[in-house]
C-alpha cells in the first residue's frame, strides 16, 4: 500500500501523520466491509487531506444506518472523523471484568464524571460467581444489566445515533466483539440556579423563576402538578443544535387536538438551529405578520402552572428561560401572576388602571397633538391657556415635539436595558431628567408634553408583558403620524384599523380577543375582573377543555350555621 | 396586505381635519362685544387672550419664571365694518396669528345695538362652526364694549372668565348663547340678555382702575330689541320663576311693627310649580313657589323658638316674595314679553286655544292672562342658633 503522504513526505513521522494514516486504514476497512466502495476510495485519500475528511463524512452522514462496527479501533477511527481533533472528547479503555475490551467515549464537558466514574467502577469489577463472561449471552444485554446504576440507558446499532449521543452529551461504550453501543446518560456541567424571575416581578407569590436548564425548568413544573396526568412530551429542533423541546399539558383537562396541533406545528419547523423560545413561537404564530405576541411568553412556572389548568399547553425550549403557553390572548396583557395571590377588589382595580394605561401608552402622545393642534374647543379654557403659555416660543410643530421627546425616551430607555448594570440606573434617571428639564429650560420642548411623554412611558412599562408592551410602544409612532395629519380622525382611523387587525387575530384556533371579540359572558369572571377563586368554578370558555369544571359550585366559605353543624 | 396599503393612500383623499395649526399660531378669543355705530356699521370688539409674560420673553429664559406667569395677557382689538365676518378678516389683517373662536365663550352685546335691534347680526355665531352656544351671552349698559373687554376683573385674568363665574354662581342671570338664540328664534317666547354695568368702587384701586365689572339686572327683548328693563332685585323673582330660587336671601322688618331691624333668610331649596287652565280661550296661570328657608341674621330681640314668632315672619317673607314676583309679571305683561315661556305651555297642552289666541298674538293675550301666585316658605332652621343673643330671657331679664 503506497500513503500520499508517505509519498510526499517519506515515512510518516510525525504521531499526527500516524494517527490520520491508522484512521484511514480502518475507515478503508470498515467501508469496504460494507460494501461502500467509492466512499473506501475517499477514505484512502483522508490519511491526508482534510478536505476529503469533510467530504467522507458528508457522505456518511447520508448514509442512513450505518452499524456499529465491533472493532475497537474502527470506532475509534469513525468517531475520529465524525468530532474531529476535539479536546473534550474522551477515550476510555477499560477492560469488563474478565471480559472483552470496552472503550467509552464520552464529551468531558457535558457529562458528570463523578457520576460516570461510579458506573464505570461497576463495569470492570469483577463479575459474581457463576456470571462469568462463559454465561453471558450478549454481551450487551449483560453490560446494560450491570449499569443499573446509572440513570438511564440505551443502546443502538446505529452509527449516526451512537455519535449523536456522545454529542448530545450522553457516554457511548463499544463493546468489542458486539456491534451494539451502549449509552449511559449521566449529563452534567454548569447552568444557573433557579432565582426570581427578573421581567415578571411580583410581591407576592412564588418568587422562582424559569432558568436555561430543561431538566430544571420541567422540574419547576412537574413539583407544581404532581399528577400523572401531567404529560410532558419532548422532540428536537434544529439540525444543528439538536435543541430538545418540551410540550407540556395536562392530559383529562387539555384536548387532544390542541397538543396535537402544536406537535405538528413544533415538527413542521426546519431550521438549524433554536436559540430561545422566541423563535419558536415565530414558527408556530398562526399569523406572523403581526406585532402583537399571539404566544404567550412567561418566565415563571406559576403562569404555566396556571395555564395549564386552563387547559392550555405550555413549550418549554431547552436553553430559554421563557416558557411559551399557547393559546395566547389579548386579555393576558392586563394580567398578572400577583392578581390571583392578591385580594380580589384589588385585582379588579389594577386590571382597569392596566387596560387604560394601556390605551394611554397607546394614544397618549397622539391624543394630545390632535387636541391641540386640530381640535382646540376639546380642551377646557384655563388648561389651553397654560398650554399655549408653555408652547410659546417652542419652535417645531407638535408632531415634531411628540415625535423627538418619545424618540428620547426610547433612547434613554433602550440606553438604560443595554448599559451595563452598573451603569443602567444612573443613565435612565441621569439621561430622563437631565433631558427633560433643560429640553424645557431651552425652549426646544413645552414642558406639558414631557409629562405626556413621560405619562405614555410609564404606562407603558406597566403592562406585565413585555412584548405586549414593545408592541404598543411600536404602534405608538404610526398613531403620532396619522394624529398629525388628519387629528382625532386620523386616531380614530388608526384605531378602528388596529381594533379590527385585533380582532381578525386567532391563537391556535382561539380568537385573540375572546372573551369580548366573541362574546362570551361566561368569561368575564376573569377578565377585568377576578372573582374569588372558589367562585371561578369553570374554566375559561374561550379555550376548549375536556373537563370544563374546575372547582366546586357553592363553596362560598361562611360560618356554620346556628345549631344545625356546618353546611355541605 | 395589499388592500391594506391601498388603503392607507387612500386616507387622504377622505374629508378629514385639515386646519392644522399650532398653538403659537392662534390668536385665542376669550370674548365677542359686538355693538351698532350707525345703522348698518357694527363694531365688534375682541378679547384676545394674548400669549402669557413668560412666553413673549426670551424663550432660554422661560423656564425659571414660568410658574408665576402663566395669566395670559389680555389683547383687545376693535374692527368697525358691515359684517361680522368681513370684520373678522379685518382683524386679522392686523393680528398676526389667526383667530380661533372656539374659546370664545362670552359674546357681549353693546346697549346701542340691542336697543336698535339686534336683527341678524349675530347670526355669525350661529352659523360658524367654532362657536360653542354653551357660551354666554350678556349685555353691557352704560358704556362701551370696548371699555367692558378692557376692564380688569377682580380676581380672574380675564374678564370673560369673572363674570361667567359670577352668572354660573346662580346669583346673577345665567343666559347661555343657545338658551338665548332659542327664544329669539319663535315670535311668543321673548329673550333676555343679563346687564353688565361698570361701576365704580374703591375695590378697584389695587388693580389700577376706578370701576369694576358688576352683575345687574336684565334686559327683556320684544322681537329683537330690548323693551324693558329689570333690576337686580326683579332679577331675583326672574330666577325663582325659573327655578334658579335656590341661594337666593330674602331680608323683611322683623321687629313687632316694621322698623329698621331685619332678619335674612337664606333660600336652601327653591322650586317652581306652574299650573296652566284655559277659561274660553283665556289662560290662567297658577304658580306656585315653595321654599325652605334658614336663617342667616336676625336683628331684633324676638325669640325665634316661639312658633308665633316664626310664623309671622315666615309670613312677611312670603309676603315679600309674592309682592316681588308678582310686580315683576305685572311688568312683563305690561311690556307684553314672556322670558319665561308661560305661552310655551298653553301650546304644548291647549293647542286648539294656541291657534286662536298665540302665536304672533301672544303678547296681547299674555297681557289679559291672569296670574295667581301661591307662596310656601317653611322654616327649616334658625342656623347655628335660635333665640338672638339679646332675646335670652336670662336672669337679668
Amino acid at each position: 500500500m503506497r500513503y500520499r503522504a508517505s509519498a510526499r513526505g517519506g515515512a510518516p513521522c510525525t504521531l499526527r501523520q500516524r494517527r490520520e494514516i491508522e484512521q484511514s486504514r480502518q475507515l478503508t476497512a470498515y467501508l469496504s466491509a460494507l460494501g461502500l466502495h467509492g466512499e473506501a476510495r475517499l477514505a484512502f485519500r483522508a490519511a491526508s487531506s482534510a478536505h476529503a475528511r469533510t467530504k467522507l463524512l458528508e457522505l456518511l452522514r447520508r448514509q442512513a444506518d450505518l452499524p456499529v462496527p465491533s472493532s475497537l479501533d474502527q470506532v475509534r477511527a469513525l468517531i475520529g472523523l465524525y468530532f474531529g481533533q476535539a479536546e473534550d472528547l474522551i477515550y476510555r479503555d477499560l477492560q469488563l471484568g474478565g471480559g472483552p475490551m470496552v472503550v467509552a467515549v464520552f464529551l468531558n464537558s457535558l457529562v458528570d464524571e463523578k457520576l460516570l466514574e461510579r458506573n464505570l467502577k461497576v463495569l470492570i469489577a469483577p463479575p459474581p460467581q457463576g456470571q462469568g463472561p462463559e454465561s453471558w449471552t450478549n454481551v450487551a444485554t449483560y453490560v446494560r444489566l450491570r449499569l443499573a446504576t446509572s440513570p438511564e440507558t440505551n443502546e443502538t446499532r446505529n452509527l449516526d445515533q451512537a455519535v449523536q449521543w456522545i454529542a448530545e452529551g450522553r457516554t457511548l461504550l463499544f463493546i468489542a466483539g458486539s456491534d451494539r453501543a451502549i449509552a449511559i446518560n449521566v449529563t452534567g456541567g454548569p447552568h444557573r440556579a433557579v432565582e426570581e424571575s427578573k421581567s415578571e416581578r411580583i410581591i407576592r407569590g412564588p418568587r422562582e423563576g424559569f432558568v436555561e436548564s430543561l431538566q430544571v425548568n420541567t422540574t419547576l413544573i412537574r413539583r407544581r402538578i404532581r399528577d400523572p396526568r401531567l404529560r410532558m412530551t419532548m422532540l428536537t429542533v434544529g439540525e444543528i443544535t439538536h435543541t430538545r423541546v418540551v410540550v407540556a399539558h395536562i392530559a383529562t383537562v387539555c384536548k387532544q387536538s390542541l397538543v396535537d396541533e402544536v406537535l405538528h406545528r413544533l415538527r413542521r419547523i426546519r431550521i438549524d438551529g433554536i436559540l430561545d423560545s422566541g423563535q419558536v413561537a415565530e414558527f408556530i404564530e398562526d399569523t406572523p405578520w403581526t406585532l402583537f405576541p399571539l404566544i404567550r411568553s412567561t418566565e415563571r412556572p406559576d403562569v404555566v402552572v396556571g395555564c395549564l389548568l386552563e387547559g392550555r399547553c405550555a413549550i418549554i425550549v431547552d436553553g430559554s428561560p421563557y416558557a411559551l403557553v399557547v393559546p395566547g390572548s389579548f386579555v393576558d396583557l392586563v394580567q398578572s401572576a400577583e392578581d390571583y395571590y392578591e385580594r380580589f377588589p384589588a385585582a379588579f382595580l389594577i386590571r382597569i388602571v392596566r387596560l387604560l394605561f394601556a390605551l394611554v401608552a397607546l394614544f397618549g402622545p397622539s391624543l394630545y397633538v390632535a387636541m391641540t393642534t386640530f381640535h382646540r374647543e376639546m380642551i377646557p379654557t384655563n388648561l389651553l391657556f397654560s398650554i399655549m403659555a408653555s408652547r410659546e416660543g417652542v419652535p417645531f410643530p407638535a408632531v415634531l415635539e411628540a415625535l423627538i421627546m418619545e424618540l428620547g425616551f426610547e433612547i434613554i430607555r433602550e440606553a438604560g436595558v443595554r448599559m451595563p448594570t452598573q451603569l443602567g440606573q444612573s443613565v435612565s434617571i441621569v439621561g430622563a431628567l437631565i433631558l427633560g428639564e433643560s429640553a424645557i429650560q431651552a425652549g426646544i420642548v413645552s414642558a406639558p408634553m414631557i409629562i405626556t411623554v413621560a405619562v405614555t412611558g410609564l404606562a407603558s412599562l406597566m403592562l406585565p408583558d413585555v412584548t405586549t408592551s414593545l408592541a404598543l410602544r411600536v404602534l405608538r409612532f404610526p398613531m403620532l403620524l396619522l394624529a398629525g395629519t388628519f387629528g382625532a380622525y386620523g386616531l380614530t382611523l388608526g384605531g378602528a384599523a388596529l381594533l379590527t387587525h385585533l380582532l381578525s387575530l386567532r391563537s391556535f384556533g382561539v380568537p385573540y380577543m375572546a372573551p369580548f371579540g366573541p362574546f362570551l359572558p361566561s368569561d368575564f369572571d376573569d377578565t377585568l375582573v377576578r372573582m374569588p377563586t372558589w367562585a371561578l368554578v369553570r374554566r375559561p370558555a374561550s379555550i376548549e377543555q375536556t373537563d370544563t369544571r374546575r372547582a366546586q359550585r357553592k363553596k362560598k366559605p361562611r360560618p356554620p350555621r346556628q345549631g344545625g353543624g356546618s353546611s355541605a | 396586505m395589499r388592500r391594506a396599503v391601498a388603503l392607507l393612500l387612500l386616507l387622504p383623499l377622505l374629508t378629514g381635519c385639515w386646519s392644522r395649526r399650532e398653538l403659537n399660531d392662534l390668536a385665542l378669543v376669550v370674548s365677542v362685544g359686538i355693538d351698532l355705530v350707525e345703522p348698518a356699521v357694527y363694531e365688534v370688539t375682541l378679547g384676545v387672550a394674548g400669549p402669557g409674560a413668560a412666553g413673549s420673553g426670551a424663550a432660554g429664559a422661560g423656564g425659571g419664571q414660568q410658574g408665576g406667569e402663566r395669566q395670559p395677557v389680555k389683547i383687545v382689538v376693535t374692527e368697525r365694518g358691515r359684517s361680522f365676518a368681513g370684520i373678522l378678516r379685518a382683524v386679522e389683517l392686523r393680528l398676526p396669528r389667526r383667530i380661533n373662536l372656539t374659546h370664545a365663550l362670552w359674546v357681549v352685546v353693546g346697549e346701542r345695538l340691542a336697543e336698535h335691534g339686534i336683527g341678524d347680526s349675530l347670526d355669525f355665531i350661529l352659523r360658524a362652526p367654532e362657536f360653542r352656544l354653551q357660551g354666554m351671552i350678556m349685555m353691557i349698559r352704560g358704556r362701551s364694549v370696548r371699555e367692558l373687554l378692557e376692564a380688569h376683573p377682580l380676581m380672574e385674568a380675564l374678564e370673560s372668565k369673572a363674570l361667567t363665574e359670577i352668572a354660573q354662581a346662580r346669583i346673577g342671570l345665567e343666559m347661555r348663547l343657545w338658551e338665548f338664540f332659542s327664544a329669539r328664534a319663535t315670535e311668543y317666547r321673548a329673550a333676555m340678555l343679563p346687564i353688565v354695568e361698570l361701576v365704580d368702587t374703591p375695590d378697584a384701586g389695587p388693580i389700577g382702575q376706578r370701576y369694576v365689572a358688576k352683575l345687574g339686572g336684565a334686559a327683556i327683548m320684544r322681537e329683537d330689541r330690548v323693551v324693558l328693563y329689570l333690576d337686580a332685585q326683579e332679577v331675583r323673582a326672574i330666577k325663582w320663576l325659573r327655578g334658579h330660587g335656590r341661594e337666593g336671601v330674602i331680608t323683611v322688618p322683623c321687629g313687632e311693627e316694621p322698623g329698621a331691624q331685619d332678619i335674612s333668610f337664606r333660600i336652601t331649596r327653591a322650586s317652581v310649580r306652574t299650573r296652566t287652565a284655559v277659561k274660553g280661550n283665556r289662560p290662567h296661570f297658577d304658580l306656585i313657589l315653595q321654599g325652605r328657608l334658614r336663617v342667616s341674621e336676625m336683628q331684633c330681640p324676638r325669640p325665634l323658638t316661639d312658633q308665633q314668632v316664626q310664623a309671622e315672619l315666615v309670613a312677611r317673607a312670603e309676603q315679600e316674595l309674592q309682592d316681588l314676583v308678582m310686580q315683576v309679571i305685572r311688568k312683563l305683561q305690561e311690556a307684553e314679553v314672556d322670558p319665561l315661556f308661560f305661552g310655551e305651555r298653553i301650546r304644548a297642552l291647549y293647542p286648539g286655544v294656541w291657534r286662536q289666541v298665540g302665536g304672533k298674538n301672544w303678547g296681547k293675550t299674555w297681557r289679559e292672562s291672569p296670574v295667581h301666585l301661591t307662596v310656601d316658605l317653611r322654616l327649616d332652621t334658625t342656623g347655628l342658633m335660635s333665640d338672638p343673643l339679646r332675646a335670652k330671657s336670662g336672669p337679668e331679664g
